[in-house]
């Protein structure tokens, strides 16, 4: 690799990273709500994940124990975490979209009013 | 719909072998649930490994070639969708450069931009991924329920129990989806046209300092926009999860129902397995229903946008039998022309009973105060807009009659305002001929008093003019376009008060230098300034739309009208410039 390049690549990193700061900086008034959307990931990822679990559960040891109850206990931790999973995803999206639509409205008046105290020229 | 089909009906060779390798892709996916049905089976009777390891080798092949079968799939139906909006693209563009000035009098820039990029591309995502899903979910429902069905019925039957609910969703939400997107769609073409405007009339802002009110404008639509997208990104958040949740449930059901049926001996794990399968693979195709229902929506609220402007009639089109012409032999008649604009109301009209005859190699002088109608009287030559009442004859022919192709390559209108594009000032001048000598540029850039200018730009005539290159005065911007009408080298020449920005020694200059071609030439000459008129072989006053005056330079001086005022006024004010 040449140096040109090597110093090319440094120069797209601390562009990136600036990049990313600057973003930052329209995320900043909205960071609760960005961080709840982040919050709700890994709590979707926990109910989707849940309920392959459940059913190996529920076949290894209740249907082959032929425990209907056991079966029904099961399957009822299911319907939760199914309905889980579908409130995380709903809410995960709702916010995450909020903050994204916020900051492209307050990213396009930052452009919008920049470009106006720009000279002619 | 009509149009989209018959854009769609150009690819149908795509689209149909697309869908071919859709079937391809479902047959092998569908295979595999029944296969792993097999394994588990032979698991569940303590069978051998080699059994396993069958089965095991055909879930694999199976796998792979759907990878490849699935990935080209994609890449039919997908680029047919790109073909479609390239074609789409230049149909529209070729409209919009057929529809009269009228049509931009009433439309916003900033929203045909956002028409022409934005829901162009809502159109492409409806006709790719859109049509995709709508092909492959059916065909996922109708294979899985077959091969289910096959398998149990009474287990397929409550499997599928959720899927009324799925279906009463997607009506709900339908309707809803497609007036939210076309609300959004609409809002950002309010805001593409509020940046768009203030960004053209940014000299204008600038000046009033109204940067301010025009941010809080911004920020009014801005805020519309957020919230219109916001209640579509509700709508949409609701549907995914409530689709993929319905998913869930049926292999609730499966796992429920199916485990009491293996506990009393009339089911096999291998079934309860193999349904389970079924049901993941149609778990996409469910939760992409939500998505793909609004990824056609949105396509069709677009294209019903696009197709406003696509019904929008050309009204000036030539005639089923149009008429060529190739020379002008006499000349232009104005016989009772009467003119109103569409926005003009209450019998008010700009130009009222016009008569004159303009003959061939003759010059007419049009003069009269701003708004008098000098300019629309001008328009309608090369039938920029069509004459109410009445009539323009080009050599006897009514210009409606006439091919207008070949009408407007007879006329070099020269506009008032001036627009060059934003290209070398080269490509500018020669915008109206394809092959020109240098000469020819040569002299029209002197006439027009241009050669000044070109020897102090950076590149010459190659010098890039507009947004992104030099800025030229209105001055130098008026007299490129003269130079660009002298190299197009028409018979007729229409001057609409070209020369206003030009000052008066410069315009002076100018006139002389045009003295020859005027002669071999027939010209309509507008202008404020009777220097510039003086020497036509008729002039007309002009005044709230009619002729007022008529004759020579020395007959309306001499008969002591609006004419002679104006003439007095102007010799005057150029006497007292001299001292």
């Amino acid at each position: 690799m040449t140096e040109e390049t090597q110093q090319e690549e440094v120069l797209g990193k601390a562009y990136d990273l600036r990049l990313v700061r600057r973003l930052w900086y329209f995320i900043i008034p909205y960071k609760r709500l960005f961080y709840l959307s982040l919050l709700l990931l890994p709590l979707q990822q926990a109910f989707g994940l849940a309920q392959p679990y459940l059913m190996k559960i529920g076949i290894d040891h209740y249907i082959a124990d032929k425990d209907l109850w056991g079966l029904q206990t099961v399957m009822l931790c299911f319907l939760a975490a199914l309905i889980g999973e579908t409130v995380a995803i709903f809410a995960q999206y709702y916010f995450s979209m909020l903050v994204a639509q916020r900051c492209l409205a307050d990213l396009r008046v930052a452009i919008f009013s920049h470009v106006q105290k720009l000279p002619m020229s | 719909m009509g149009r989209i089909s018959q854009y769609l009906w150009r690819y149908w060779r795509r689209y149909l072998f697309g869908g071919l390798c859709l079937l391809g892709t479902a047959t092998l996916v569908m295979w595999i649930p029944w296969w792993i049905r097999e394994a588990v089976r032979i698991i569940e009777h303590g069978g051998s490994l080699s059994g396993v390891t069958y089965y095991a080798v055909l879930i694999i092949a199976a796998a792979v070639v759907q990878g490849f079968v699935r990935t080209y799939s994609r890449a039919l139906i997908f680029n047919a969708g790109r073909d479609v909006e390239y074609d789409l693209r230049n149909d529209l563009f070729a409209h919009l450069e057929k529809l009269p000035l009228s049509y931009y009098h009433k439309q916003r820039t900033g929203d045909l931009m956002s028409r022409v990029i934005n829901d162009i591309s809502a159109v492409r995502v409806m006709l790719g991924p859109g049509v995709l899903n709508f092909i492959n979910a059916p065909l996922y429902y109708v294979y899985a329920m077959a091969l289910m069905l096959s398998m149990d019925v009474r287990m397929t039957l409550a499997a599928v129990a959720p899927f009324p609910l799925l279906i009463y969703v997607a009506h709900q939400f339908r309707g809803r989806i497609m007036k939210s997107s076309l609300e959004v769609q609409q809002q950002m073409s309010a805001l593409s046209s509020h940046v768009q405007e203030n960004l053209s009339g940014m000299h204008v802002v600038k000046a009033y300092a109204q940067e301010d009110f025009q941010a809080q404008q911004f920020i009014a639509l801005n805020k519309d926009y957020e919230v219109k997208s916001m209640e579509m990104a509700k709508m949409r958040g609701i549907v995914n999860p409530i689709m993929q949740g319905i998913n869930g449930l049926t292999v609730l059901i499966v796992i429920w129902y199916g485990g009491i049926r293996v506990m009393r001996g009339d089911l096999l794990v291998a079934d309860i397995v193999a349904f389970i399968a079924y049901l993941n693979v149609l778990a996409w195709p469910t939760a992409a229903f939500g998505w793909m229902l609004s990824l056609v929506e949105r396509g069709r609220a677009a294209m019903r946008r696009l197709e406003e402007i696509l019904e929008t009639n050309p009204e000036i089109t030539d005639e089923a039998a149009s008429l060529a012409i190739h020379a002008l032999k006499e000349g232009i008649e104005f016989r009772d022309v009467s003119f109103a604009y569409e926005r003009q109301k209450n019998g008010h009209s700009a130009l009222e009973g016009i008569n004159f005859t303009l003959p061939v190699g003759r010059s007419v002088g049009l003069v009269g105060r701003v708004g008098s109608g000098k300019s629309t009287l001008a328009q309608l030559v090369p039938r920029m807009f069509d004459v109410s009442t009445g009539a323009i004859l080009v050599d006897g022919q009514d210009t409606r009659k006439l091919a207008l192709r070949e009408l407007r390559r007879l006329i070099g209108y020269v506009p008032q305002e001036p627009f060059l594009f934003s290209t070398s000032l080269k490509a500018n001048l020669a915008l109206g001929r394809e092959s020109y000598s240098a000469e020819e540029l040569a002299r029209a850039v002197e006439i027009a008093k241009l050669d000044r200018d070109v020897e102090i730009f950076p590149l010459g005539l190659e010098t890039l003019v507009g947004e992104r290159g030099v800025t030229l005065s209105g001055g130098q911007k008026q007299r490129a376009t003269l130079a660009r009408a002298l190299i197009m080298d028409p018979p007729v020449l229409i001057l609409d008060d070209c020369l206003s920005s030009v000052d008066a020694q410069t315009e002076a200059e100018i006139l002389h230098g045009l003295r020859a071609i005027l002669k071999e030439k027939t010209c309509l000459i507008i202008s404020h300034r009777i220097s510039a008129v003086r020497e036509a072989d008729e002039i007309l006053v002009l005044d709230e739309g009619k002729i007022i005056e008529r004759g020579n330079h020395d007959e309306l001086v001499r008969d002591g009208g609006v004419y002679a005022e104006l003439y007095q006024q102007q010799r005057l004010s150029e006497e007292l410039e001299q001292i």
